[in-house]
């Protein structure tokens, strides 16, 4: 199934010395895999959803983006 | 490029003067164990910190004006002007086990969060973020001066420069949470219930408490010792056999105590706790 990954707090960015920084604007499924294999403590900045396949992005929350 | 530049001007609030001082207690981490850090709305405000699996913060406490932080300019051969952190902290203590952690301090590199004594927005302050502290050459210890107390001089090493000022480490949010988000960084036990406070001197009586840390930063059994305190004498005894069931609980059949009312202290490699439960004996 396919995940979205945000920021746990909506305009926080994570700074990683070494792999750069990441925010909503750049974080990706793959990257938060990479960064949590790196140490799980990585997970807490971050919050993961599971979407629907398919799924439009305005039927996530119901709001209008 | 838009260096150099300042951006806004600095009043002066008259409903809310400047506080200084700091508290005398330092929250130490490992730098090379700190893989990343938050930031958050405003530019070079540390909201949080992550650190690597299992590892931990420590917290080393004074008393007084035992804790002193400062920072000046450097002028690079570069031209670059930077900036030179240091903390200063007093050690009250000449156990065997402290002096082997200041023999650990002598070799590495650490990031230091120092507390202001105003408990605000902007309290907390990290030095050393990029650069690390290390320990500054020179006398750590005289024993005719401060009762034989080691003094500590951690500073951003000879040569090299922070690009910025001790960063404010806030959440974003409250003092109090903020305060809880960095002493969760250090796996510090608690005691927050035992289950039987009335107990006979004979021993033998199921206690279980509940708490917190008692796995450390670890998956398993962290706590070093266990031990009963006599709360108007300060006699302690050690509570020698007990079972730690998960890291928030411990099941044990309590020892023969004297009459009286008891606390009980546990100790894991991240730090000690007593207990202000109290637990009468009759």
């Amino acid at each position: 199934m396919p995940r979205k990954v945000k920021m746990k707090k909506a305009g926080q960015t994570l700074n990683v010395p070494g792999m750069g920084r990441f925010s909503d604007d750049n974080i990706t499924p793959e990257m938060y895999d990479k960064l949590v294999k790196l140490s799980p403590n990585f997970a807490d900045s971050f919050v993961v959803e599971e979407e629907e396949e398919g799924a439009k992005p305005s039927d996530q929350n119901g709001e209008e983006r | 490029m838009d260096c150099g530049k300042i951006k806004g001007g600095v009043g002066y609030n008259c409903d809310s003067p400047l506080q200084g001082a700091v508290e005398p207690t330092v929250r130490l981490f490992n730098k090379r164990q700190i893989l990343g850090y938050g930031t958050g709305s405003t530019r070079n405000l540390i909201t949080s910190l992550t650190l690597e699996s299992g590892a931990s913060g420590y917290l080393f406490e004074g008393f007084g004006r035992s804790v002193a932080p400062s920072q000046e300019v450097l002028k690079m051969a570069s031209g670059q002007n930077l900036t030179k952190h240091q903390v200063v902290l007093y050690i009250f203590d000449r156990g065997q086990e402290t002096k082997n952690i200041i023999q650990d301090l002598l070799l590495g590199s650490f990031i230091a969060v120092v507390e202001g004594t105003k408990k605000d927005a902007d309290c907390f302050e990290v030095y050393g973020l990029n650069s690390g502290l290390m320990l500054a050459p020179g006398k750590i210890n005289e024993q005719n001066a401060d009762n034989g107390a080691y003094v500590i001089t951690l500073s951003t090493p000879e040569g090299q420069g922070e690009s910025r000022l001790p960063q404010t480490f806030y959440d974003e949010s409250a003092y109090s949470s903020t305060k809880t988000l960095l002493d969760g960084y250090l796996y510090l036990p608690t005691i927050t219930v035992v289950s039987d406070v009335t107990i006979g001197t004979a021993g033998g009586d199921a206690e279980t408490i509940t708490g917190t840390n008692f796995y450390g930063s670890q998956g398993s059994d962290d706590v070093v010792s266990l031990t009963w305190v006599k709360k108007t004498t300060g006699v302690e005894v050690s509570q020698a056999t007990y079972t730690v069931t998960s890291a928030t609980s411990i099941t044990f059949n309590s020892v023969a105590l004297t009459a009286g009312v008891w606390n009980l202290k546990v100790k894991t490699s991240k730090g000690t706790f007593l207990s202000p439960i109290k637990v009468t004996v009759s």
